[in-house]
C-alpha cells in the first residue's frame, strides 16, 4: 500500500495530541474501504471490532455507490436515481444514520439567479425522496452549492451532465 | 504501508492508493481528487470545511474532538466502496 502525505506544519503538541486519534479514525476508513488494516493496536482493533467490520477478503453487505444526476434544468428525480436514494434509505435505516447534508449543484449554463433557484430545488427533492422512502425530515439539511464546484469540464455536454447533481454528505453526528 | 510526500498536483500521483491532502487550497486539493477519480484511490482531507475539495473523507476538526464527513458523490466516483459502518464510529475525543 502506498499513501501519500501533504502535511502542514504544525506545532509538536498539536500533532502529539491528534496523531493516535488519527491512526484509530484511519484505521476505522481504510477498513470501509476495503483497504489492509495491519499493525493495528488493541484500541484500533477494538474500534474496528465495534463497528462489526469483517476480515479482509469478504465481501461487503453494504455499500455506498450513489450517484444523483438530473436531465438539462431539471429538478426531477429520474427513475435510476429513485432507485438510489430508495437504496440509501434502506441502507442508512440498517446502519442507524438518521440524517445527512444535501447540496443541490448545476452545470454552467443559465442565469446565476435561476442556477440559485434550480440547485435548491435539486436538493429539495431529494430530501423530499429521501423522506417519501421513510427518512425524518428535520435530520436532513439542504443547500445550494451552483456552478461554483464543478465535478467535471463544464466546456462538454458530458462534464455538464456529470455537474447537474446532488451530493450527500453524512458524518457519524448522523448515526444514533 | 509506504509513505510518500509529493507536490499539490495530480502527475505525482500515481501508484498511491490512498492520498491525503494536507492544508492546501481549495484549487489544488480539487486537482488531487480529479487527478484521482475513478481510479481507486481512498482520498482524505484534512482541511476542508466546505467539502469544496471533493475528497471522499473530510476530517473536521471540532473543540477536543475529531469527526469526518462522508461525501457519497465522490465515494460514487472514487471506484472504491465504503461501508456506511464507518459512520457509527464515535465522535474520538482528546
Amino acid at each position: 500500500m502506498v499513501g501519500t502525505s501533504l502535511s502542514p506544519p504544525q506545532t509538536l503538541r498539536d500533532l502529539l495530541a491528534k496523531v493516535h486519534l488519527r491512526l484509530i479514525v484511519f484505521a476505522v476508513i481504510l477498513a470501509a474501504a476495503g483497504l489492509t488494516v495491519s499493525g493495528v493496536t488493541a484500541q484500533q482493533e477494538a474500534a474496528l471490532t465495534a463497528l462489526d467490520f469483517k476480515p479482509v477478503g469478504e465481501n461487503y453487505e453494504l455499500g455506498l455507490n450513489e450517484r444523483l444526476l438530473f436531465d438539462i434544468d431539471s429538478s426531477t428525480i429520474a427513475g435510476s436515481a429513485q432507485a438510489s436514494l430508495t437504496h440509501l434509505t434502506e441502507m442508512f435505516g440498517q446502519v442507524g444514520i438518521h440524517g445527512a447534508a444535501i447540496e443541490g449543484h448545476t452545470d454552467s449554463t443559465g442565469t446565476a439567479q435561476h442556477n440559485k433557484d434550480l440547485r435548491l430545488r435539486r436538493a429539495d427533492a431529494v430530501k423530499a425522496t429521501l423522506v417519501q422512502t421513510g427518512m425524518v425530515a428535520a435530520g436532513l439539511r439542504t443547500s445550494g452549492k451552483g456552478e461554483g464546484q464543478p465535478i467535471a469540464d463544464n466546456r462538454t455536454a458530458e462534464g455538464r451532465s456529470q455537474n447537474r447533481r446532488v451530493v450527500i454528505i453524512v458524518t457519524p453526528e448522523d448515526a444514533s | 504501508m509506504q509513505r510518500s510526500n509529493v507536490a499539490a498536483q495530480g502527475s505525482a500521483l500515481g501508484g498511491c492508493d490512498i492520498v491525503y491532502i494536507g492544508s492546501v487550497p481549495v484549487a489544488a486539493q480539487r486537482q488531487l481528487t480529479a487527478a484521482t477519480r475513478g481510479k481507486g484511490v481512498l482520498t482524505i482531507a484534512e482541511a476542508d470545511p466546505g467539502n469544496a475539495g471533493e475528497a471522499m473523507f473530510a476530517l473536521a476538526y471540532l473543540p477536543q474532538s475529531l469527526s469526518f464527513r462522508l461525501n457519497i458523490d465522490a465515494v460514487s466516483r472514487s471506484g472504491l466502496r465504503v461501508d456506511p459502518r464507518v459512520l457509527r464510529i464515535a465522535k474520538v475525543r482528546y
